[in-house]
């Protein structure tokens, strides 16, 4: 059996900083290749979700097939796969890049190679991928295409005197960015005959036809009425229809080596479809998985709560909906004191928490309270049983814990050599351990194991602000090690408020508790009586602050001709009142559960 | 059948929507530099007294009362023309009430004699403050001084009941300033003083200020708050009683036009931006004095009004407790039993029993009224009860 080459076949990622013009450079090869007529084109097809595109982040990534007929007369069929942007889904990014050959380096002449530029460049490189530098926006007055060229020889290292000089928001230069695809992109190589061997880059959940996996063969062949079979996951289905999006679901007799596409199943689960599997044919199965699986796990857990508790099964379903695209949320329920009923969330980080809260709010539109974000702790009791603890609530008691444990990651940051010291002092700063550093050229690889409850809170905007945002990182799970943990708890007019409450490093914890202490302070009004505002460990009290008794509330005039506005005045305050939580004696508005969110101490 | 009509007593409020200048924090309808048509107006505020006698059946009248703008920019012949009008189209009660509300910069002492002549017997002046520079901070045309004068002359023109409005929480001011305004103010021996906090109205030329960070800053909320404490007390002292959130009143001296509006009893607006409470219906008129006075003088008063319905029942009652309370001696608990079929515990029993027991409310001589805790926070209660009533939907 011999590797054949699909010479009609490319496959190809567009990879950019952000803003520099992905998303529409990608919306005019769309237009070029007669995917969408001009007129229906709605802006960046693929950012199809509505968040997607207000954030100028790629969540989810897609694959759309053109057909090209290139100058040599030859038909290619090209895939373009889309990737998400954030550190958030390294992993998923980084299977979309295995499924192409080639990467579009799209380069804003105005403003030439930037932070986020090296830091695709490299991940793509980790996948050899050909990169084929674009230098777009030249119709901008500030345009400098020549400077910038040589920038990107100069700085990123690639050859770029072929690079096409385009504008996609002017449409100018396109047909070259085509031909170099053509040209410069190998073509995919497979055997059509050997075992199949399909890896899922995205799976997508589509009402009628349950999951969808968005794969690409690397051997073999896939048509409809196989049996296949997860080799990680070990499920099994009957394939109902191969295909490509173009963007419509187009139905085709078979996928081969070297092929992008689509296969459904009626698989009822998105569980199943885990990115980054192999599907083989259980008729016929490979010897082996493709290299790079990783079951995602969530890794940062926070409760949401219905800020109106009638809310709640509104919430859930809601929950439900977005589970069914989205394999990495998880959630069970749960109760608070101060929040009541509500749900414990799992996501892979900061950003995916954000971008589940926003869709809940927008697409479903509920009103919610998030508590601070927690990772998972073990608890090793003296009774010698261990528990896994991602609610500072349902810690055990101080006298039943022998140690803890928290997860650490080991966290890759990518940056220019000026800003290495910079960024080591961040990493020390989150308790950082110091592993090694990597020179590459005019780049530094610093190597740091840190706890994942320090990366979760601020390290992204951190690396980010000290390295001019030339900097990027990811990070992986390594373990978890023995550390001082406590639990810092917020007491409002002497009660403990659950929902505030935290697990902390012991050298943190009086610091925390100051600064949520004074927040607290700020963000509850003043209310009838004075409320105390505590934060304590174990019964002990560490910070203190007090919140003044409202003095005054009293409208200082009222008249015949002002009874209906002022009704209305004091309607207003009350639906403003409404936003707050009554905890025992205390209002608390909703915002005063993300002040522990937003820490920068 | 014979039914009879039930005669109404109501009070009549006539909005003088003229000023020389506009204060900085005034969002009431008043025009600035448009004194010639005063005649017009005067024609037109007669006409509608006329049609609305006729439509209400020359009614009673408890109270007159002159606002504005600035009535005193009525000449003494206006003003008795207005007068007689109603003398001729109502029936004024037994000592009644009649109010204008004054400028002191707008002051003569020949109007003065004219107004008192026409029957005028209250006088409300809008000192503000007797600090210069507060007067000129929130764009008053008058000084302290002029302040001063214009007592001086109403009281030559046999003027004995004066009210004098004051505002605390001005921009810039300290509580040793206001200390200094009420000095001088009590020095002049009126007979009710008004003292507003200051409201920054959204869209007046103060909010536009402070909102660009231009000018004196206002005094913080505690600031303002000592400033209350302090007019309470020197007040007292003078022996003032505070009868209302913001009004003070020698013994004989409250005013009976206002505590119209706190009892909820009706009221008649005329002129262009009044509002009525009368008939059982609420009505306004536009806030356009060319619109007013063309509707007016044309006869079409149908299309003036601008209905505002008759109050839900339950408004109703809410509006009564959130008047009611602003006096010192509260609500008339049997009129409120009266007219809503409902003691106000059974209405808003939670919340209440909750200022019972926190002891910012108590019942005496048949009236339910706010301890002095319980007015400073009064909108807290009054956002309770409307969140119980949702509640108990």
């Amino acid at each position: 059996m011999a590797e054949k080459k699909m010479d009609s076949v490319r496959n190809f990622c567009i990879i950019a900083h952000i803003d520099h013009g992905k998303s529409t450079l990608a919306d005019r090869l769309l237009e070029k290749t007669g995917v969408y007529e001009k007129r229906e084109m709605v802006e960046q097809i693929l950012d199809s979700m509505e968040l997607e595109r207000e954030r100028g982040i790629t969540i989810k990534s897609k694959a759309i097939r053109m057909n090209y007929i290139a100058k040599d007369g030859q038909k290619y069929v090209l895939n373009l796969i889309d990737t998400p942007g954030h550190v958030d889904f390294t992993y998923e990014v980084s299977r979309a890049l295995a499924a192409c050959e080639g990467a579009l380096l799209v380069v804003d002449s105005t403003q030439g190679v930037e932070a986020q530029t090296l830091a695709n460049v490299y991940m793509a490189l980790e996948h050899n991928l050909e990169i084929l530098p674009v230098i777009n926006k030249i119709d901008l007055p500030s345009a400098r295409p020549e400077e910038v060229r040589k920038e990107i020889e100069d700085v990123i290292g690639l050859p770029a005197d072929e690079a096409p000089l385009i504008s996609a928001k002017a449409g100018i230069g396109i047909d070259d960015v085509l031909e170099q695809v053509v040209k410069t992109v190998p073509a995919p190589v497979g055997d059509p005959e050997a075992p199949l061997q399909a890896l899922i880059f995205d799976s997508y959940y589509d009402n009628y036809r349950g999951a969808i996996c968005f794969v690409r063969i690397v051997s073999g062949t896939v048509r409809a009425g196989m049996t296949i079979r997860m080799m990680n996951s070990g499920a099994k289905f009957e394939v109902v229809e191969v295909g490509a999006r173009s963007p419509d679901y187009m139905p085709l007799d078979q996928l081969s080596a070297g092929d992008v596409g689509y296969i459904a199943a009626s698989i009822k689960d998105i569980h199943d479809t885990r990115v980054g599997d192999t599907i083989t044919d259980d008729a016929n199965p490979a010897d082996e998985v493709l290299p790079g699986y990783r079951a995602v796990v969530p890794m940062v857990f926070c409760g949401i709560y219905p800020a109106d508790g009638a809310q709640y099964e509104n919430l859930k379903e809601a929950l439900e909906k977005l589970q069914l695209n989205d394999a990495s949320l998880t959630f069970d329920p749960e109760t608070s004191q101060a929040l009541g009923y509500g749900f414990r969330c799992g996501f892979l980080g900061l950003l995916h928490m954000e971008i589940i809260q926003q869709r809940l709010e927008r697409e479903f539109d509920l009103d919610l309270i998030t508590t601070a974000p927690s990772v998972i702790y073990r608890v090793h009791k003296t009774d010698g049983s261990m528990e896994e603890v991602d609610n500072p609530s349902n810690l055990p008691p101080a006298g039943n814990i022998d140690y803890m444990e928290e997860p650490y990651v080991s966290v890759s940051v990518h940056t220019p050599q000026e800003y290495v010291g910079a960024l080591m002092e961040v990493c020390q700063g989150k308790r950082g351990e110091f592993k090694d550093m990597v020179y590459e050229g005019q780049h530094v690889c610093l190597h740091y194991d840190i706890p994942l409850s320090e990366i979760i809170f601020d390290f992204f905007d951190q690396v980010k602000s000290r390295s001019r945002g030339y900097a990027s990182y990811d990070y992986e799970l390594n373990g978890y090690r023995k550390s001082e943990l406590v639990k810092l708890d917020m007491l409002l007019n002497g009660d403990m408020c659950d929902a505030l409450s935290m697990i902390v490093h012991k050298d943190r914890a009086y610091a925390r508790g100051r600064s949520i202490a004074e927040k607290l302070k700020d963000v509850i009004p003043r209310q009838l009586f004075e409320i105390p505002i505590q934060a304590a460990i174990g019964g002990k009290v560490i910070a203190r602050e007090t919140v003044k008794a409202m003095r005054k509330d009293v409208l200082a005039k009222c008249y015949g001709g002002d009874i209906s506005r002022k009704r209305k005045l004091l309607e207003k305050q009350k639906e403003g009142k409404k936003k707050m939580r009554q905890l025992g004696t205390v209002e608390v508005p909703s915002e005063a559960f993300m002040t522990v969110l937003k820490m920068d101490e | 059948m014979i039914l009879r009509e039930i005669e109404m007593e109501i009070s009549l409020y006539i909005h003088v929507p003229f000023c020389r200048h506009k204060c900085d924090y005034c969002d009431f309808y008043s025009l600035a530099g448009i004194e010639d048509r005063l005649q017009i107006y005067t024609e037109a505020v007669c006409r509608e007294l006329r049609f609305r006698s006729v439509q209400y059946h020359h009614p009673r009248v408890r109270t007159v009362f002159f606002g504005g703008g600035t009535p005193t920019l009525l000449s003494g012949q206006m003003a008795e023309k207005i007068m007689s009008e109603i003398r001729s189209g109502y029936t004024l009660c037994d000592e009644c009430e009649m109010t204008m509300e004054g400028n002191p910069g707008t002051l003569t002492a020949e109007n003065l004699d004219a107004y008192r002549k026409a029957g005028i017997n209250r006088l409300s002046l809008g000192v503000q403050s007797f600090s210069d520079t507060m007067l000129s901070a929130i764009g008053r045309i008058h000084t302290s001084r002029e302040a001063e004068e214009a007592v001086h002359m109403a009281r030559r023109a046999g003027f004995c009941n004066i009210n004098l409005d004051l505002m605390y929480g001005l921009p810039g001011q300290d509580t040793g300033m206001l200390r200094e305004t009420i000095r001088a103010a009590l020095s002049l021996k009126p007979e009710h003083l008004s003292c507003y906090s200051l409201i920054v109205e959204e869209g007046t030329l103060l909010s536009e200020r402070l909102n660009a960070g231009g000018g004196a800053a206002l005094p913080d909320e505690d600031t303002v708050c000592e400033m209350e404490d302090v007019i309470h007390r020197c007040l007292k002292e003078d022996g003032y009683e505070r009868y209302e959130v913001s009004n003070y009143a020698k013994t004989g001296f409250r005013c009976a036009h206002n505590i119209v509006y706190w009892e909820c009893l009706p009221y008649l607006g005329i002129g262009p931006g009044a509002h009525s409470d009368c008939g059982g219906t609420r009505f306004s008129h536009p806030a356009d004095l060319s619109s007013w006075t063309d509707h007016v003088m044309q006869g079409r008063m149908d299309a003036l009004d601008e209905q505002e319905g008759t109050g839900s029942l339950q408004e109703r009652r809410y509006e009564r407790m959130m008047m009611g309370l602003r006096m010192t001696r509260g609500v008339d608990l049997r009129r409120f039993r009266q007219d809503f079929g409902l003691m106000p515990e059974k209405v808003w029993p939670r919340t209440i029993r909750e200022m019972e027991e926190q002891n910012m409310i108590f019942t005496e001589s048949g009236r339910l009224a706010l301890t002095e805790r319980g007015m400073d926070v009064m909108n807290y209660w009054l956002v309770r009860m409307i969140e119980e009533e949702e509640q108990a939907k």
